[in-house]
Protein backbone atom coordinates (compact mmCIF):
# COMPACT_ATOMS: atom_id res chain seq x y z
CA UNK A 1 0.00 0.00 0.00
CA UNK A 2 1.44 3.41 -0.93
CA UNK A 3 1.51 6.16 1.55
CA UNK A 4 1.80 9.78 0.79
CA UNK A 5 3.01 12.60 2.88
CA UNK A 6 3.01 16.29 2.22
CA UNK A 7 5.88 18.37 3.47
CA UNK A 8 4.62 21.65 4.81
CA UNK A 9 6.91 24.62 5.01
CA UNK A 10 7.68 25.84 8.51
CA UNK A 11 7.92 29.43 7.35
CA UNK A 12 4.86 31.59 6.84
CA UNK A 13 5.41 33.50 3.63
CA UNK A 14 3.65 36.42 2.02
CA UNK A 15 2.12 33.88 -0.35
CA UNK A 16 0.55 31.97 2.53
CA UNK A 17 -0.83 35.20 3.95
CA UNK A 18 -2.22 36.15 0.57
CA UNK A 19 -3.95 32.79 0.14
CA UNK A 20 -5.71 33.00 3.50
CA UNK A 21 -6.44 36.69 3.12
CA UNK A 22 -8.03 36.19 -0.29
CA UNK A 23 -10.37 33.56 1.07
CA UNK A 24 -11.43 36.02 3.76
CA UNK A 25 -11.80 38.63 1.08
CA UNK A 26 -14.15 36.33 -0.82
CA UNK A 27 -16.37 36.22 2.27
CA UNK A 28 -16.11 39.99 2.61
CA UNK A 29 -17.15 40.38 -1.00
CA UNK A 30 -20.24 38.27 -0.41
CA UNK A 31 -21.09 40.45 2.57
CA UNK A 32 -20.79 43.51 0.35
CA UNK A 33 -22.95 42.01 -2.37
CA UNK A 34 -25.60 40.66 0.00
CA UNK A 35 -25.93 43.57 2.38
CA UNK A 36 -24.60 46.58 0.45
CA UNK A 37 -23.23 48.31 3.52
CA UNK A 38 -19.85 49.26 2.09
CA UNK A 39 -18.49 49.78 -1.36
CA UNK A 40 -15.86 47.99 -3.42
CA UNK A 41 -13.14 50.46 -2.54
CA UNK A 42 -13.76 49.85 1.15
CA UNK A 43 -13.55 46.11 0.48
CA UNK A 44 -10.22 46.49 -1.36
CA UNK A 45 -8.66 48.74 1.25
CA UNK A 46 -9.86 46.62 4.14
CA UNK A 47 -8.45 43.52 2.46
CA UNK A 48 -5.10 45.25 2.13
CA UNK A 49 -5.02 46.19 5.79
CA UNK A 50 -6.15 42.74 6.95
CA UNK A 51 -3.34 41.26 4.90
CA UNK A 52 -0.81 43.26 6.92
CA UNK A 53 -2.43 42.25 10.22
CA UNK A 54 -2.28 38.57 9.19
CA UNK A 55 1.09 38.48 7.42
CA UNK A 56 2.96 40.32 10.17
CA UNK A 57 1.52 38.17 12.93
CA UNK A 58 -0.49 40.76 14.85
CA UNK A 59 -4.04 39.49 14.36
CA UNK A 60 -5.35 36.68 16.52
CA UNK A 61 -9.02 37.11 15.55
CA UNK A 62 -10.60 39.10 12.72
CA UNK A 63 -14.29 39.89 13.06
CA UNK A 64 -16.81 41.23 10.58
CA UNK A 65 -19.71 42.43 12.69
CA UNK A 66 -23.19 43.74 11.91
CA UNK A 67 -24.68 45.23 15.05
CA UNK A 68 -27.59 47.41 16.07
CA UNK A 69 -26.35 50.93 16.81
CA UNK A 70 -27.41 52.06 20.26
CA UNK A 71 -27.91 48.65 21.84
CA UNK A 72 -24.75 47.18 20.20
CA UNK A 73 -26.53 43.85 19.91
CA UNK A 74 -24.87 41.67 17.28
CA UNK A 75 -27.07 40.35 14.53
CA UNK A 76 -24.46 38.70 12.33
CA UNK A 77 -20.77 38.11 12.88
CA UNK A 78 -18.06 36.28 10.98
CA UNK A 79 -15.05 35.60 13.19
CA UNK A 80 -11.75 34.22 11.89
CA UNK A 81 -9.33 32.76 14.39
CA UNK A 82 -5.82 33.10 12.99
CA UNK A 83 -3.30 30.42 13.93
CA UNK A 84 0.30 30.11 12.87
CA UNK A 85 1.12 26.68 14.22
CA UNK A 86 0.06 24.43 11.37
CA UNK A 87 -2.57 22.81 13.59
CA UNK A 88 -5.32 23.34 11.02
CA UNK A 89 -5.03 21.33 7.81
CA UNK A 90 -8.29 22.15 6.08
CA UNK A 91 -8.48 24.61 3.26
CA UNK A 92 -12.17 24.91 2.45
CA UNK A 93 -13.86 27.03 -0.15
CA UNK A 94 -14.96 30.47 0.91
CA UNK A 95 -18.58 31.55 0.88
CA UNK A 96 -21.84 30.02 2.15
CA UNK A 97 -22.88 32.99 4.21
CA UNK A 98 -26.44 33.18 5.55
CA UNK A 99 -28.66 35.91 4.22
CA UNK A 100 -30.60 37.98 6.77
CA UNK A 101 -32.26 41.36 6.89
CA UNK A 102 -29.55 43.61 8.29
CA UNK A 103 -30.83 46.89 6.95
CA UNK A 104 -30.94 48.55 10.34
CA UNK A 105 -27.46 47.55 11.44
CA UNK A 106 -23.98 49.06 11.30
CA UNK A 107 -21.01 47.20 9.90
CA UNK A 108 -17.59 47.20 11.49
CA UNK A 109 -14.37 45.22 11.39
CA UNK A 110 -12.48 44.38 14.57
CA UNK A 111 -9.08 42.84 15.08
CA UNK A 112 -8.00 41.20 18.31
CA UNK A 113 -4.26 41.36 18.70
CA UNK A 114 -1.59 38.82 19.51
CA UNK A 115 1.08 38.84 22.18
CA UNK A 116 3.52 39.88 19.47
CA UNK A 117 1.54 43.11 19.08
CA UNK A 118 1.53 43.77 22.80
CA UNK A 119 5.29 43.28 22.85
CA UNK A 120 5.84 46.00 20.28
CA UNK A 121 7.34 49.33 21.27
CA UNK A 122 5.15 52.42 20.71
CA UNK A 123 7.27 53.54 17.80
CA UNK A 124 6.90 50.16 16.10
CA UNK A 125 3.14 50.26 16.53
CA UNK A 126 3.12 53.72 15.04
CA UNK A 127 5.15 52.54 12.06
CA UNK A 128 2.79 49.62 11.55
CA UNK A 129 -0.28 51.88 11.65
CA UNK A 130 1.38 54.17 9.10
CA UNK A 131 1.64 51.26 6.68
CA UNK A 132 -2.13 50.71 6.77
CA UNK A 133 -4.76 52.38 4.62
CA UNK A 134 -7.35 52.96 7.32
CA UNK A 135 -6.90 54.71 10.65
CA UNK A 136 -7.06 51.86 13.13
CA UNK A 137 -7.47 52.51 16.83
CA UNK A 138 -8.93 51.11 20.02
CA UNK A 139 -12.60 50.18 19.91
CA UNK A 140 -14.94 51.20 22.70
CA UNK A 141 -17.83 49.04 21.50
CA UNK A 142 -19.49 46.76 24.03
CA UNK A 143 -20.96 44.24 21.63
CA UNK A 144 -23.66 41.95 22.95
CA UNK A 145 -24.28 38.46 21.65
CA UNK A 146 -27.77 38.21 23.06
CA UNK A 147 -29.68 35.10 22.08
CA UNK A 148 -28.07 33.73 18.98
CA UNK A 149 -25.69 30.89 18.31
CA UNK A 150 -22.22 30.28 16.97
CA UNK A 151 -21.25 27.73 14.39
CA UNK A 152 -17.74 26.85 13.31
CA UNK A 153 -18.07 25.94 9.71
CA UNK A 154 -14.84 26.12 7.75
CA UNK A 155 -11.16 26.94 7.68
CA UNK A 156 -8.75 28.46 5.20
CA UNK A 157 -5.11 27.47 5.42
CA UNK A 158 -1.79 27.58 3.67
CA UNK A 159 1.16 25.78 5.23
CA UNK A 160 1.41 26.91 8.86
CA UNK A 161 -1.11 29.73 8.54
CA UNK A 162 -4.83 29.26 8.93
CA UNK A 163 -8.06 31.17 9.55
CA UNK A 164 -10.84 29.18 11.21
CA UNK A 165 -14.25 30.73 10.57
CA UNK A 166 -17.20 30.83 12.95
CA UNK A 167 -20.53 32.49 12.21
CA UNK A 168 -22.86 34.00 14.78
CA UNK A 169 -26.50 34.62 13.96
CA UNK A 170 -28.45 36.72 16.40
CA UNK B 1 15.82 40.29 -10.34
CA UNK B 2 17.93 43.03 -8.79
CA UNK B 3 16.25 45.81 -6.86
CA UNK B 4 17.93 49.18 -6.44
CA UNK B 5 17.91 50.51 -2.89
CA UNK B 6 18.20 54.23 -3.49
CA UNK B 7 19.31 56.28 -0.50
CA UNK B 8 18.21 59.91 -0.59
CA UNK B 9 18.62 62.95 1.66
CA UNK B 10 15.86 65.14 3.09
CA UNK B 11 15.77 67.18 -0.10
CA UNK B 12 15.02 64.05 -2.11
CA UNK B 13 18.41 64.01 -3.76
CA UNK B 14 19.85 60.54 -4.34
CA UNK B 15 23.09 60.00 -2.47
CA UNK B 16 23.80 56.31 -3.11
CA UNK B 17 22.29 53.34 -4.95
CA UNK B 18 22.80 49.86 -3.54
CA UNK B 19 21.84 46.79 -5.60
CA UNK B 20 20.07 44.11 -3.55
CA UNK B 21 18.39 40.77 -4.12
CA UNK B 22 14.99 41.63 -2.67
CA UNK B 23 13.52 38.12 -2.92
CA UNK B 24 16.45 36.59 -1.12
CA UNK B 25 16.31 39.16 1.67
CA UNK B 26 12.55 38.69 2.00
CA UNK B 27 12.99 34.92 2.32
CA UNK B 28 15.57 35.50 5.02
CA UNK B 29 13.23 37.91 6.83
CA UNK B 30 10.31 35.47 6.71
CA UNK B 31 12.47 32.62 7.99
CA UNK B 32 13.40 34.60 11.10
CA UNK B 33 11.04 34.83 14.06
CA UNK B 34 8.87 37.91 14.46
CA UNK B 35 7.41 40.45 12.11
CA UNK B 36 8.81 39.72 8.63
CA UNK B 37 8.64 43.35 7.58
CA UNK B 38 10.53 44.62 10.64
CA UNK B 39 13.03 41.82 10.03
CA UNK B 40 13.40 42.88 6.42
CA UNK B 41 13.91 46.52 7.37
CA UNK B 42 16.58 45.48 9.85
CA UNK B 43 18.37 43.46 7.17
CA UNK B 44 18.22 46.44 4.81
CA UNK B 45 19.41 48.75 7.60
CA UNK B 46 22.42 46.45 8.12
CA UNK B 47 23.20 46.61 4.41
CA UNK B 48 22.90 50.40 4.48
CA UNK B 49 25.12 50.50 7.56
CA UNK B 50 27.84 48.52 5.84
CA UNK B 51 27.88 51.14 3.14
CA UNK B 52 28.48 53.89 5.69
CA UNK B 53 24.96 55.23 6.07
CA UNK B 54 22.19 54.93 8.58
CA UNK B 55 18.41 54.90 8.37
CA UNK B 56 16.71 57.19 10.82
CA UNK B 57 13.14 56.73 12.06
CA UNK B 58 11.67 58.60 9.09
CA UNK B 59 13.65 56.41 6.72
CA UNK B 60 12.38 53.26 8.36
CA UNK B 61 8.77 54.44 8.16
CA UNK B 62 9.23 55.33 4.50
CA UNK B 63 10.70 51.92 3.77
CA UNK B 64 8.02 50.11 5.69
CA UNK B 65 5.20 51.70 3.70
CA UNK B 66 6.84 50.72 0.43
CA UNK B 67 7.57 47.16 1.54
CA UNK B 68 4.05 46.66 2.90
CA UNK B 69 2.70 47.56 -0.54
CA UNK B 70 5.27 45.41 -2.33
CA UNK B 71 4.52 42.23 -0.40
CA UNK B 72 0.79 42.82 -0.79
CA UNK B 73 1.11 43.31 -4.53
CA UNK B 74 3.43 40.31 -4.75
CA UNK B 75 5.79 41.91 -7.25
CA UNK B 76 9.53 42.37 -6.84
CA UNK B 77 10.17 46.13 -6.98
CA UNK B 78 12.75 47.59 -9.31
CA UNK B 79 13.56 50.34 -6.84
CA UNK B 80 13.05 51.17 -3.18
CA UNK B 81 13.75 54.73 -2.03
CA UNK B 82 14.71 55.46 1.54
CA UNK B 83 15.82 58.46 3.58
CA UNK B 84 19.33 57.94 4.94
CA UNK B 85 22.25 59.93 6.17
CA UNK B 86 25.98 59.60 6.25
CA UNK B 87 27.26 57.94 9.38
CA UNK B 88 29.37 60.71 11.00
CA UNK B 89 30.87 58.69 13.75
CA UNK B 90 32.40 55.79 11.86
CA UNK B 91 35.91 56.82 12.89
CA UNK B 92 34.95 56.78 16.56
CA UNK B 93 33.41 53.34 16.69
CA UNK B 94 34.77 49.82 16.42
CA UNK B 95 32.85 47.16 14.54
CA UNK B 96 31.93 44.14 16.54
CA UNK B 97 32.65 40.66 15.20
CA UNK B 98 29.47 40.41 13.16
CA UNK B 99 30.09 43.72 11.45
CA UNK B 100 27.43 45.73 13.26
CA UNK B 101 28.25 49.12 14.72
CA UNK B 102 27.93 49.14 18.51
CA UNK B 103 26.28 52.24 19.90
CA UNK B 104 27.48 51.45 23.39
CA UNK B 105 30.98 52.52 22.31
CA UNK B 106 29.77 56.07 22.73
CA UNK B 107 29.78 55.68 26.43
CA UNK B 108 33.44 56.46 26.29
CA UNK B 109 34.76 59.54 24.60
CA UNK B 110 38.43 60.41 24.95
CA UNK B 111 38.67 57.95 27.81
CA UNK B 112 35.89 59.51 29.89
CA UNK B 113 32.30 58.43 30.17
CA UNK B 114 29.68 60.65 28.57
CA UNK B 115 26.94 59.48 30.90
CA UNK B 116 27.20 58.89 34.62
CA UNK B 117 23.87 57.18 35.00
CA UNK B 118 21.84 54.85 32.81
CA UNK B 119 18.53 53.52 34.07
CA UNK B 120 16.16 51.13 32.37
CA UNK B 121 12.50 51.36 33.43
CA UNK B 122 10.33 49.88 34.80
CA UNK B 123 12.61 49.77 37.81
CA UNK B 124 11.72 49.19 41.44
CA UNK B 125 14.07 51.77 43.01
CA UNK B 126 12.76 54.44 40.66
CA UNK B 127 9.20 53.37 41.39
CA UNK B 128 9.75 53.71 45.14
CA UNK B 129 11.42 57.08 44.71
CA UNK B 130 8.61 58.32 42.48
CA UNK B 131 5.94 57.24 44.94
CA UNK B 132 7.75 58.82 47.86
CA UNK B 133 7.65 62.23 46.16
CA UNK B 134 4.50 63.52 47.82
CA UNK B 135 3.05 66.96 47.31
CA UNK B 136 3.94 66.87 43.62
CA UNK B 137 0.78 65.16 42.41
CA UNK B 138 -0.28 67.98 40.14
CA UNK B 139 3.17 68.20 38.53
CA UNK B 140 3.40 64.42 38.22
CA UNK B 141 0.05 64.17 36.47
CA UNK B 142 0.87 66.88 33.94
CA UNK B 143 4.38 65.55 33.47
CA UNK B 144 3.38 61.96 32.71
CA UNK B 145 0.75 63.09 30.18
CA UNK B 146 3.16 65.54 28.57
CA UNK B 147 6.08 63.10 28.49
CA UNK B 148 3.96 60.26 27.12
CA UNK B 149 2.78 62.44 24.25
CA UNK B 150 6.25 63.81 23.47
CA UNK B 151 7.85 60.37 23.51
CA UNK B 152 4.99 58.58 21.85
CA UNK B 153 3.01 60.96 19.61
CA UNK B 154 0.86 58.13 18.27
CA UNK B 155 -0.83 57.93 21.65
CA UNK B 156 -2.51 61.30 21.05
CA UNK B 157 -3.44 60.16 17.53
CA UNK B 158 -5.15 57.09 19.03
CA UNK B 159 -7.00 59.37 21.43
CA UNK B 160 -8.10 61.57 18.52
CA UNK B 161 -9.38 58.60 16.53
CA UNK B 162 -11.31 57.34 19.52
CA UNK B 163 -13.07 60.62 20.23
CA UNK B 164 -13.26 62.22 16.79
CA UNK B 165 -14.87 59.63 14.55
CA UNK B 166 -11.66 57.95 13.51
CA UNK B 167 -9.89 61.17 12.48
CA UNK B 168 -6.62 62.68 13.59
CA UNK B 169 -7.68 66.26 14.22
CA UNK B 170 -5.49 69.18 13.12
CA UNK B 171 -4.90 70.24 16.71
CA UNK B 172 -2.62 67.20 17.10
CA UNK B 173 -0.17 68.82 14.67
CA UNK B 174 0.52 71.56 17.19
CA UNK B 175 1.86 68.91 19.56
CA UNK B 176 4.09 67.47 16.84
CA UNK B 177 5.72 70.85 16.19
CA UNK B 178 7.10 71.14 19.70
CA UNK B 179 10.59 70.10 20.73
CA UNK B 180 10.59 67.08 23.05
CA UNK B 181 12.29 69.15 25.71
CA UNK B 182 11.27 69.92 29.30
CA UNK B 183 12.86 72.12 31.95
CA UNK B 184 12.54 71.40 35.65
CA UNK B 185 13.34 74.53 37.62
CA UNK B 186 13.18 75.53 41.22
CA UNK B 187 14.84 75.84 44.54
CA UNK B 188 17.27 73.32 45.97
CA UNK B 189 15.79 70.23 47.59
CA UNK B 190 12.39 70.61 45.98
CA UNK B 191 12.39 67.25 44.20
CA UNK B 192 13.47 68.27 40.69
CA UNK B 193 16.28 65.78 40.28
CA UNK B 194 14.50 63.02 42.17
CA UNK B 195 11.50 63.41 39.88
CA UNK B 196 13.68 63.63 36.78
CA UNK B 197 15.40 60.38 37.69
CA UNK B 198 12.23 58.50 38.58
CA UNK B 199 9.37 59.67 36.36
CA UNK B 200 10.63 57.37 33.61
CA UNK B 201 9.13 54.50 35.60
CA UNK B 202 5.67 56.09 35.46
CA UNK B 203 6.09 56.79 31.76
CA UNK B 204 7.08 53.16 31.17
CA UNK B 205 3.91 52.06 32.94
CA UNK B 206 1.75 54.57 31.07
CA UNK B 207 3.13 53.48 27.70
CA UNK B 208 3.39 49.83 28.68
CA UNK B 209 6.92 49.87 27.28
CA UNK B 210 10.55 49.90 28.37
CA UNK B 211 12.05 53.35 28.78
CA UNK B 212 15.70 54.30 29.23
CA UNK B 213 17.32 57.28 30.92
CA UNK B 214 20.81 58.59 30.18
CA UNK B 215 22.14 61.27 32.51
CA UNK B 216 24.87 63.46 31.09
CA UNK B 217 28.04 63.37 33.13
CA UNK B 218 29.18 66.49 34.98
CA UNK B 219 32.58 65.73 33.48
CA UNK B 220 31.17 66.97 30.20
CA UNK B 221 32.48 70.42 31.05
CA UNK B 222 35.75 68.77 30.15
CA UNK B 223 39.24 69.32 31.43
CA UNK B 224 39.66 72.79 29.98
CA UNK B 225 40.98 71.73 26.60
CA UNK B 226 39.52 74.08 23.99
CA UNK B 227 36.69 72.47 22.05
CA UNK B 228 36.42 69.47 24.37
CA UNK B 229 33.15 70.49 26.02
CA UNK B 230 31.44 71.22 22.72
CA UNK B 231 32.65 67.95 21.28
CA UNK B 232 31.39 65.95 24.25
CA UNK B 233 27.96 67.62 24.19
CA UNK B 234 27.62 67.00 20.45
CA UNK B 235 28.68 63.38 20.83
CA UNK B 236 26.24 62.87 23.66
CA UNK B 237 23.32 64.02 21.51
CA UNK B 238 24.55 61.91 18.59
CA UNK B 239 24.74 58.90 20.85
CA UNK B 240 21.25 59.44 22.22
CA UNK B 241 19.85 59.66 18.69
CA UNK B 242 21.69 56.53 17.62
CA UNK B 243 20.87 54.45 20.67
CA UNK B 244 17.20 55.41 20.54
CA UNK B 245 17.07 54.50 16.87
CA UNK B 246 18.83 51.17 17.37
CA UNK B 247 16.89 50.13 20.43
CA UNK B 248 13.53 51.58 19.42
CA UNK B 249 13.03 52.39 23.10
CA UNK B 250 11.69 55.71 24.41
CA UNK B 251 14.77 57.48 25.76
CA UNK B 252 15.12 60.27 28.32
CA UNK B 253 18.26 62.39 28.12
CA UNK B 254 18.79 64.17 31.44
CA UNK B 255 21.07 67.12 32.09
CA UNK B 256 21.18 68.08 35.75
CA UNK B 257 22.44 71.50 36.85
CA UNK B 258 21.82 72.60 33.31
CA UNK B 259 22.72 76.21 34.13
CA UNK B 260 26.39 75.17 34.41
CA UNK B 261 26.42 74.24 30.71
CA UNK B 262 23.49 76.23 29.34
CA UNK B 263 24.21 79.62 30.85
CA UNK B 264 22.97 82.61 28.94
CA UNK B 265 25.30 83.79 26.20
CA UNK B 266 24.44 87.31 27.23
CA UNK B 267 26.58 86.98 30.35
CA UNK B 268 29.54 89.33 29.97
CA UNK B 269 31.95 87.01 31.74
CA UNK B 270 31.28 84.00 29.57
CA UNK B 271 34.21 82.25 28.00
CA UNK B 272 33.93 81.58 24.26
CA UNK B 273 34.07 77.83 24.97
CA UNK B 274 31.02 78.18 27.20
CA UNK B 275 29.21 79.99 24.39
CA UNK B 276 30.14 77.22 21.99
CA UNK B 277 28.86 74.73 24.54
CA UNK B 278 25.52 76.53 24.74
CA UNK B 279 25.31 76.50 20.95
CA UNK B 280 25.96 72.77 20.99
CA UNK B 281 23.11 72.30 23.47
CA UNK B 282 20.74 74.32 21.29
CA UNK B 283 21.71 72.35 18.21
CA UNK B 284 21.28 69.14 20.16
CA UNK B 285 17.74 70.09 21.21
CA UNK B 286 16.90 71.09 17.63
CA UNK B 287 18.12 67.71 16.38
CA UNK B 288 15.04 66.11 17.89
CA UNK B 289 12.45 68.61 16.82
CA UNK B 290 9.98 67.05 14.39
CA UNK B 291 11.67 63.69 15.04
CA UNK B 292 8.32 62.03 15.76
CA UNK B 293 9.03 60.82 19.25
CA UNK B 294 11.37 58.41 21.04
CA UNK B 295 13.68 60.96 22.70
CA UNK B 296 12.77 63.31 25.53
CA UNK B 297 15.32 65.85 26.80
CA UNK B 298 15.08 67.09 30.40
CA UNK B 299 17.13 69.88 31.93
CA UNK B 300 17.14 70.45 35.71
CA UNK B 301 18.30 73.76 37.12
CA UNK B 302 18.14 75.88 40.24
CA UNK B 303 18.34 79.01 38.09
CA UNK B 304 15.92 78.94 35.19
CA UNK B 305 16.57 82.61 34.41
CA UNK B 306 20.28 81.89 34.02
CA UNK B 307 19.58 79.54 31.12
CA UNK B 308 20.12 81.02 27.69
CA UNK B 309 16.78 82.40 26.36
CA UNK B 310 17.17 80.31 23.22
CA UNK B 311 17.19 77.21 25.38
CA UNK B 312 14.26 78.33 27.52
CA UNK B 313 12.00 79.15 24.59
CA UNK B 314 12.57 75.73 23.06
CA UNK B 315 11.08 73.99 26.05
CA UNK B 316 7.68 72.40 25.41
CA UNK B 317 6.98 72.99 29.09
CA UNK B 318 8.73 74.32 32.18
CA UNK B 319 7.89 72.79 35.52
CA UNK B 320 8.53 74.92 38.59
CA UNK B 321 9.25 73.26 41.88
CA UNK B 322 8.73 75.06 45.17
CA UNK B 323 9.31 74.28 48.75
CA UNK B 324 6.38 72.37 50.20
CA UNK B 325 3.58 74.41 51.73
CA UNK B 326 1.87 73.44 55.00
CA UNK B 327 -0.40 70.90 53.35
CA UNK B 328 2.43 69.29 51.44
CA UNK B 329 4.72 69.18 54.45
CA UNK B 330 1.98 67.51 56.46
CA UNK B 331 1.44 64.99 53.68
CA UNK B 332 5.14 64.20 53.66
CA UNK B 333 5.38 63.95 57.44
CA UNK B 334 2.34 61.66 57.48
CA UNK B 335 4.02 59.41 54.93
CA UNK B 336 6.99 58.82 57.20
CA UNK B 337 5.46 59.29 60.64
CA UNK B 338 1.88 58.17 60.13
CA UNK B 339 2.41 54.95 62.07
CA UNK B 340 3.68 56.71 65.22
CA UNK B 341 0.21 57.62 66.54
CA UNK B 342 0.93 61.34 66.75
CA UNK B 343 -2.06 63.45 67.67
CA UNK B 344 -3.47 65.99 65.25
CA UNK B 345 -2.13 68.78 67.45
CA UNK B 346 1.37 67.29 67.49
CA UNK B 347 1.39 66.91 63.72
CA UNK B 348 0.18 70.50 63.37
CA UNK B 349 3.06 71.68 65.54
CA UNK B 350 5.62 69.77 63.47
CA UNK B 351 4.17 71.31 60.33
CA UNK B 352 4.45 74.75 61.89
CA UNK B 353 8.03 74.28 63.07
CA UNK B 354 9.16 73.10 59.63
CA UNK B 355 7.56 76.13 57.96
CA UNK B 356 8.77 79.71 57.75
CA UNK B 357 8.88 81.18 61.23
CA UNK B 358 11.00 83.15 63.70
CA UNK B 359 12.03 85.65 61.05
CA UNK B 360 12.92 82.92 58.58
CA UNK B 361 11.36 83.45 55.20
CA UNK B 362 11.67 79.90 54.03
CA UNK B 363 10.57 76.54 55.31
CA UNK B 364 12.00 73.08 55.03
CA UNK B 365 12.52 71.58 51.60
CA UNK B 366 11.44 68.03 50.78
CA UNK B 367 15.01 66.85 51.15
CA UNK B 368 15.41 68.71 54.48
CA UNK B 369 12.57 66.59 55.83
CA UNK B 370 13.51 63.30 54.21
CA UNK B 371 17.29 63.49 54.38
CA UNK B 372 17.84 65.50 57.58
CA UNK B 373 14.90 65.72 59.97
CA UNK B 374 13.60 62.18 59.91
CA UNK B 375 16.90 60.29 59.69
CA UNK B 376 18.41 62.45 62.46
CA UNK B 377 15.36 61.87 64.63
CA UNK B 378 15.70 58.11 64.17
CA UNK B 379 19.41 58.31 64.99
CA UNK B 380 18.62 60.33 68.06
CA UNK B 381 16.18 57.72 69.34
CA UNK B 382 18.25 54.69 68.35
CA UNK B 383 19.08 52.45 70.17
CA UNK B 384 17.66 53.26 73.58
CA UNK B 385 14.40 55.13 73.18
CA UNK B 386 11.39 54.99 70.87
CA UNK B 387 10.91 57.57 68.18
CA UNK B 388 8.24 59.89 69.52
CA UNK B 389 6.93 63.42 69.26
CA UNK B 390 9.43 64.89 71.71
CA UNK B 391 12.40 63.56 69.76
CA UNK B 392 10.94 64.80 66.50
CA UNK B 393 10.26 68.23 67.92
CA UNK B 394 13.79 68.56 69.30
CA UNK B 395 15.38 67.63 66.00
CA UNK B 396 13.00 69.85 64.03
CA UNK B 397 13.96 72.82 66.21
CA UNK B 398 17.67 72.09 65.86
CA UNK B 399 17.64 71.53 62.10
CA UNK B 400 18.44 74.48 59.92
CA UNK B 401 16.57 74.25 56.61
CA UNK B 402 18.58 74.65 53.42
CA UNK B 403 18.87 78.27 52.37
CA UNK B 404 17.29 79.17 49.07
CA UNK B 405 19.71 79.23 46.16
CA UNK B 406 21.72 82.47 46.04
CA UNK B 407 20.35 83.75 49.35
CA UNK B 408 22.55 85.20 52.14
Amino acid sequence: MSTYSVTRSQTITHTDAKHVNWKIRSDLRLLRVFFDMFNEQHEQQLTQDLYQWIYRGYASVIRFVFYEPGTEVVRLELAYKITRSGSVNRDDNAGDIPYMDLSDTTFTTLVSTTQAWRNLQPTQRRQFYQSLVFNWGSSNLNLVHASGSWQSDRAYSSNQLSASRSIYRG
Amino acid sequence: MITSLVLHNRRGRSIKTIPINFESILRQAEASPGDPIFNLIQLLADIVHEQGYILNVDGQSELQSQIAQVVYDGEVPSELRVLAKDSTWRDNMRKSGNGRMRGEEFLRADGQELFDQIIEYPEQVAKDMYERLVGLEEIKKRLINEASILISPESVEEWSRRYHAGHVISACNALRDRSPFLIFGGDVGTGKTALAESFGHAVAEALDAQVRLYRLSVLTRGSGIVGEMTQRITRAFEFIEQIALESGLPTIFLLDEADTLGQSREEKQMHHEDRAGVNALIQGIDRFRNSQGLVLIVFCTNRVTALDPAIRRRAAEMYFFERPNDVQREEMLQQYLGDLSLTAQQMKELVRITGSENGREYGFTYSDIVNKLIPNAVLQAFPDTPLNYEVLLDIACETEPTRPFNSN
